[in-house]
């Protein structure tokens, strides 16, 4: 991985990252991914970081948070900085973003030493290889952050939250662990709610159990989403779901 | 080529017709004439939530094509073999059932959204399952209590890519489908939100799966060169076996305890026959056919201890025979005249397996490099 590398480290300027917004999920574009998780952790998959050299001192400690969709990743850091003891990994398809992260997380570890090891940005399709990472039940938080909504009916297949896909988000989360939706648009709020409400291993959690999450304030602020929509005023609309 | 009691039952003549052949007696013999005017339902499947059944909108479509033009893509037979099921090329999916008098009744045309890939019974004939091209999988009822088996189908789970094939488990508990991105997903069944398990570790598209019955082992065939052997419920891998060319559709059986017997076709248009042993993963080659196969006419499966291959031999269609008891090819049945079909100046385009295959291209490595001389430019200022 390539830095920044001025005479003092740096954080990533994002002016040299930034790239088209939407990528079609399901063309073939070519990825690294190991062709099963467990190649992540004997660190045989080809050209392709195990979770040993994503994450210094991860030990035997295992990735259990995914920011899928993770943009420049100011979600992930913050979720990270909550979680210092757990592994948290942001997945993001667009080659640029997913460099400005590492780059970000790379800094961040350099000027801090000791800090932000427990996070980490892998460029991968999300909606494809998920199940290439995790095995299953290995999961306890997924989060889908302002994820693109994709207006068009002939495109509602691209959507990240889709009922073919729920199965599979089911699959690698444990009984008990929380996806996390946050949009700013409503119609994509409802199909989202509608979708994993209908889907047999999902549950809601009441309005009460969601504003009581720790992460309440930051899945609303914290990512650049986010504060882009704060900027222009617009809503947020946030849902949490339990794996039964 | 699929089997019907004792008969052989494959398309013929320009995938118009179903020919029924007796594997004891070539002269029992008959054939199903398609009723290409036989009364469509055009209700489309239940897609996700999608509630009202729309109709589909351009009906005219469908009718402009012409009935001549229609020709049968995939088929199945129900286990209990009394139903026949196909889809033809104007997205229809017909029910049939084998009367014993030698007659086949439609039952029902239904409507299918986009092109199917596979098509399979579940136990008893109860449901079909349809898997199709962009990767969406619907469940239609064949049950003819009411009038169910009119009804139309609905979607019941996906893959983000192209379902390959479409199995299910030999003791009914789950369905296993496999994809153009290497992947094999194992879903419980009846619950069919419920993932079991992910067969992983396969390189390329996974174009085949088989269940070893008696062992209840699954086999699948890859892109990668490989057939694999799984604990399918677990998706744990439990045997590669690495061979020079690609294996593209795998049929097997059980001839005793502990044996399985394999056919395989390949990308170097032959048919490759193995024994296999469970206990010490061994397998044997038996035998190959393949000097004059032409990919477009072959097809070919397994009955009990006997593999059938259908072909096309000096402008006829010809089924020879492998017999495990002899371990040799024996001509069975020239088709082309059994069955009065003309095959000249009919022949399909082959299925290009090497489609498949994942075009490979870098967008990563570019970016790297302009952004190592952006920064090299940098410190040099
Ligand atoms: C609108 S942005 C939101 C980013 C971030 N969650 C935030 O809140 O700032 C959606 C992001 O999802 C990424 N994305 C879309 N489809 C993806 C996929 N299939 N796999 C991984 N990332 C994907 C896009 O590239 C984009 O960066």
């Amino acid at each position: 991985m390539d830095t920044e590398k001025a005479s003092e480290v740096r954080l990533p300027q994002k002016r040299y990252y930034r790239q088209r917004a939407h990528s079609n999920p399901i063309s073939d574009h070519s990825f690294n991914y190991p062709a099963h998780p467990n190649e992540l952790i004997d660190g045989t998959a080809e050209n392709h970081e195990s979770w040993n050299e994503l994450y210094p001192n991860i030990g035997d400690r295992k990735c259990e948070f995914a920011d899928l969709g993770c943009g420049y990743g100011g979600f992930l850091i913050s979720l990270g900085e909550t979680f210092p003891d757990k592994i948290s990994i942001g997945m993001e398809i667009r080659v640029k973003v997913s460099n400005y992260v590492q780059d970000r997380i790379e800094a961040l570890r350099a000027l801090n030493p000791g800090k932000y090891n427990n996070v980490a940005c892998v460029r991968t399709n999300s909606m494809k290889y998920l199940t290439n990472y995790f095995h299953k039940g290995q999961l306890s938080k997924m989060f889908f952050l302002y994820p693109d909504p994709h207006f068009k009916k002939s495109k509602h297949k691209w959507r990240i939250i889709n009922p073919s896909l729920l199965s599979e988000y089911a699959y690698v989360l444990r009984k008990g662990g929380l996806l996390y939706t946050v949009t700013d648009v409503n119609d994509l709020h409802q199909w989202m709610t509608q979708h994993l409400s209908n889907h047999l291993s999902f549950e809601r959690l009441t309005l009460e159990e969601e504003k009581a999450d720790i992460l309440y304030d930051k899945l609303l602020n914290r990512s650049e989403e986010a504060q882009k929509v704060e900027r222009n005023h617009g809503e947020k609309f946030l849902a949490i779901f339990k794996r039964v | 080529m699929e089997f019907y009691k004792n008969y052989l039952v494959f398309t013929s003549d320009y995938k118009k017709k179903f020919h029924f052949l007796s594997i004891e007696n070539v002269k029992d013999n008959w054939t199903f004439d398609i009723d290409w005017s036989f009364v469509l339902n055009p209700k489309k499947p239940k897609m996700f939530l999608e509630s009202n059944n729309e109709e589909i909108e351009n009906k005219a479509d469908l009718e402009a094509e012409k009935e001549s033009e229609e020709i049968i893509n995939n088929f199945t037979l129900s286990e209990n073999k009394e139903l026949l099921a196909f889809t033809s090329s104007d997205k229809s999916l017909f029910l049939c059932k084998i009367d014993n008098d030698k007659t086949v009744t439609i039952l029902s045309r239904r409507v299918f959204m986009r092109a199917s890939s596979i098509l399979r019974f579940s136990c008893c004939g109860k449901y079909l399952f349809l898997a199709d091209k962009t990767g969406d999988t619907f469940v239609y009822s064949c049950d003819d209590e009411g009038d169910e088996y009119l009804s139309s189908g609905k979607w019941i789970f996906g893959h983000i890519s192209q379902i390959l094939d479409l199995q299910i488990a030999p003791d009914f508990s789950c369905i296993v489908t496999s994809d153009r991105d290497e992947k094999i997903r194992v879903t419980n069944y009846p619950d069919t939100h419920e993932i079991e398990a992910f067969c992983l570790g396969h390189k390329e598209f996974v174009s085949s799966l088989t269940f070893l019955k008696k062992d209840n082992i699954m086999m699948s065939a890859s892109g990668d060169k490989t057939l694999r052997t799984w604990d399918y419920r677990k998706g744990k891998e439990l045997q590669k076996i690495e061979f020079p060319f690609v294996p593209i559709t795998i049929y097997s059986s059980s001839i005793r305890e502990g044996f399985g017997l394999i056919a395989m076709s390949s990308d170097d248009n032959k048919i490759y026959i193995y024994e296999y042993k469970f206990e010490s993963s061994e397998y044997i080659n038996l035998s190959c056919i393949g000097e004059n196969l032409y990919p477009n006419e072959f097809d070919f499966n397994i009955h009990d201890n006997k593999v059938f291959v259908k072909y096309l031999k000096n402008e006829h269609l010809q089924i020879d025979i492998f017999d495990m008891d002899n371990k040799l090819f024996q001509p069975f049945c020239n088709v082309s005249e059994t069955f009065k079909d003309d095959v000249e100046g009919k022949i399909f385009k082959p299925f290009d397996v090497s489609l498949l295959f994942k075009k490979k291209y870098d967008n990563v490595k570019p970016f790297i490099n302009r952004k190592r001389a952006r920064i090299e430019s940098q410190i040099r200022k």
